[in-house]
């Protein structure tokens, strides 16, 4: 229980517990009651709607009614707009309902015990099926009407890797997570590059790594990636067989551009003064002079201090052009973050959050497990997420956790 | 400065080559660099072979092979101070260039390719002839001069630029004849970049002698000619020793003459602009107190690189401020 919840985040829970810490029964207490345990409905059921989002239908229903009625006695283009977006939604809504409701009257029937019916509840359970299919249709549809959608959900995207605690274990582990993300994007067949790739010392790890992936969309699928990832397992390094723990961060970002410095159609375009350049290594005379290749470039975002730092390729325009994508990238992510963290403030009670300082996957090798500690999802199939294939499974979790969490903050606003 | 001991040490136990690497690039940080494209280089060319062998004899062969050339490289680069672009045959150039570079022939610098990526850029957004209507321009040809072009990386960097459907002609002249040869080599090796209306000419000469007078309407002519006085060539504090072992004294020594005699064949050729590479903020000096440029007849102005030097001397003709005035946002 202790595995996921933090006493640091259980302090800020518990306001009460606080001043009791030393008392062991305080937060043991509290983890009872706050700790999400692990997923436990195996059927299927990406046929319910969330009953908030439900809540939310119906109340725009009245609006709906409202709107209709003042239509009628003046029109008002604004108004005729906002009743056209609404009506679509309503009809969803309406044929939800509906089918729900049918939903409920074959359930009773199929868990009918009396003689009459048994012979009913073969047929029963097949319609049942088939409503539960046309019910999750409705479902995704009426969700893209009521969660706003992410603006780079459509944009390739960039992933930074770098390791955090635990050493040179830490910039293995940041290799083989890497791979994995490589190995997946093989599988999905998407295109995909590797822009940087600093190896550590003795070449076992990564100190650095950027993964470009040019696939349309592929923000969408993967920006809930970004943060810190944990593992536990003995290295093999390790002589006395003990067990480490070390993380890796990971950053995701879309891709803005083909990475130009002076592209048209970038999105951000920067004032001149606003990025320094820095031309590592640069010295004395240059021209003629000089002929060693000093390709490295740094970028100072001066407004927000973000500082890129690119040396990989052995020219020094390429660097440049990438580092300008990769800072187009974080200041668009630092700007929809901070976007979302004020949308958020109007929630009081926080329970999980999307902070970055929190862990949110932990892979153990010892148990084979990977576990994801937003959605509290476990998957004992720690090799196929290694190599991608079973990486699907925790992705589609963590966006179901993830469309949950867009409805919570929906309430708000 | 001497390095240490513990430097070479842990360099040795990461790679068998990086200590060869030290003695030049002095730091590990950077002979690591070195080392990875110098390995990817060899692999790269070694891959092909190594994956259609079958035969394990003769894959140890080739696996042999390859990490003697790997060694060979790292040990001419460390110990020798060769030049990498020489020993990998190439520089990657602007945005998709690879420039091939042979002894004999000045290595393109990244200052070159900076100004040109921004001169280039800037006549293509900002100069009416290519954002005059198509029916306007399609007889009249824009005409590019490079002076002293050595390997034509200015020339196909500008051709990479500037290819549109307009009508771009770009020469570019060198007095030796190995840097022509390189030059049309690489015109073949990037023949991506010209197309149906862009041409890329490479000729030989002397810009001191040759009769330049028949080409006219030229409409910039961009140089990178040797700006190295004897003095400085031989300070170690200004020229790096591999730059004196191992690139042509022919196209590093020069002075304020080639500045003096580019603009008396802009004179000549009725040229709109001149871009020239230069060595620092006294040479410009230099070339404005030598009076090369007519102030009469020339706006100029210099424009730093950003490692902060003054790199180039931008000009244009007081006539032709229409087509080139935008060039006064550029210097400084």
């Amino acid at each position: 229980m202790y595995s996921w919840c933090g006493r640091s985040i259980l302090r800020q829970l518990l306001p009460a517990a606080r001043s009791s810490y030393r008392v062991p029964l305080a937060p043991r207490f509290a983890t009872k009651t706050l700790c999400r345990y692990y997923s436990t409905d195996g059927e299927s059921s990406n046929y319910i709607l969330n009953s908030e989002l439900r809540a939310k239908a119906q109340a725009l229903k009245i609006e709906y009614k409202q709107l209709s009625e003042s239509l009628v006695n003046g029109y008002d283009d604004a108004k005729m707009r906002q009743h056209a977006k609404l009506e679509s939604l309503i009809n969803y809504a309406d044929e939800y309902e509906k089918l729900s409701a049918e939903v409920n009257d074959l359930q009773e029937l199929s868990t009918a015990t009396d003689e009459d019916s048994l012979q009913l509840r073969d047929d029963a359970l097949l319609e049942m099926e088939e409503i539960k299919q046309q019910m999750a249709s409705f479902r995704t549809k009426i969700e893209r009407l009521l969660i706003p959608s992410h603006p780079f959900a459509h944009y390739p995207c960039i992933m930074e890797f770098r390791p955090g605690i635990g050493g040179s274990e830490a910039a293995i582990f940041t290799k083989d997570l890497l791979e994995m993300y490589q190995n997946y994007c093989q599988a999905k067949k998407w295109k995909y590059s590797i822009l940087e790739y600093n190896p550590s010392g003795d070449g076992s790890g990564i100190l650095e790594g950027i993964l470009v992936i040019e696939e349309p969309g592929s923000y969408e699928r993967l920006r809930f990636e970004g943060g810190v990832h944990r593992v536990q397992r003995i290295p093999d390094t390790e002589t006395k067989g003990r067990m480490h723990t070390s993380t890796t961060a990971i950053v995701v970002m879309p891709q803005l551009d083909a990475g130009d410095e002076n592209s048209n159609e970038s999105e951000r375009s920067f004032a001149p003064g606003e990025v320094r350049v820095d031309i590592m290594r640069a010295r004395g005379a240059g021209g003629q002079h000089v002929n060693t290749t000093d390709s490295a470039v740094r970028l100072t975002h001066i407004p927000t201090g973000i500082v890129v730092a690119i040396q990989d390729a052995r020219s020094q325009h390429k660097n440049k052009a990438k580092a300008y994508m990769i800072l187009r990238g974080r200041l668009a992510e630092k700007e929809y973050n901070e976007k979302v963290a004020e949308e958020r403030k109007a929630r009081t009670s926080q329970v999980t959050s999307t902070d970055r300082s929190d862990k949110l996957r932990t892979y153990n090798y010892p148990q084979n497990r990977v576990t994801d500690h937003r959605c509290g999802f476990t998957m004992h199939d720690l090799s196929g997420c290694m190599d991608g294939s079973a990486l699907d499974t925790l992705l589609d979790k963590v966006q179901e956790w993830a469309t949950n969490e867009e409805v919570k903050n929906l309430q708000f606003q | 400065m001497r390095i240490l001991p513990a430097v070479k040490i842990l360099a040795r136990r990461e790679s068998p080559y990086l200590p060869l690497l030290l003695p030049t690039l002095r730091d590990i940080d950077s002979a690591r660099r070195e080392l990875r494209w110098i390995a990817e280089h060899f692999h790269d060319r070694a891959a092909d072979g190594l994956a259609v062998e079958t035969n394990s004899q003769q894959k140890i062969k080739l696996k042999s092979s390859l990490y003697r050339k790997i060694w060979k490289a790292c040990f001419l680069r460390g110990y020798k101070g060769v030049p990498l672009q020489y020993i990998l045959g190439s520089q990657p150039f602007g945005d998709s260039l690879d420039i091939i570079c042979r002894p004999g022939v000045l290595i393109p610098r990244w200052e070159t390719e900076e100004w040109g990526v921004k001169i280039a850029r800037g006549i293509r957004q900002y100069h009416p002839f290519f954002n005059a209507e198509e029916n306007l321009s399609s007889q009249i040809i824009f005409n590019i001069l490079d002076l002293c072009t050595g390997t034509g990386c200015i020339a196909l960097l500008f051709a990479e630029q500037l290819k549109t459907n307009k009508n771009v002609l770009i020469t570019g002249i060198d007095i030796s004849q190995k840097a022509f040869t390189v030059a049309r080599d690489n015109r073949k090796a990037n023949d991506h970049v010209l197309g149906t209306n862009l041409s890329v000419l490479f000729k030989v000469g002397d810009i001191f002698t040759r009769d330049l007078s028949s080409m006219s309407n030229i409409d910039i002519i961009v140089s990178n000619p040797p700006y190295v006085s004897e003095e400085n060539y031989y300070s170690w504090t200004h020229t790096e020793r591999s730059v004196r072992n191992y690139e042509p004294r022919l196209a590093l020594i020069g002075g304020v003459e080639f500045y003096k005699r580019i603009f008396e064949i802009a004179t000549t050729t009725n040229a709109k602009a001149v871009v020239c590479e230069i060595s620092d903020g006294q040479q410009y000096r230099d070339i404005l107190d030598a009076n090369c440029v007519d102030s009469s007849l020339w706006c100029s102005g210099s424009m730093y690189d950003e490692a902060g030097v003054v790199r180039t001397i931008v000009s244009w003709r007081r006539d032709a401020e229409d087509e080139w005035g935008w060039l006064q946002n550029l210097i400084s």
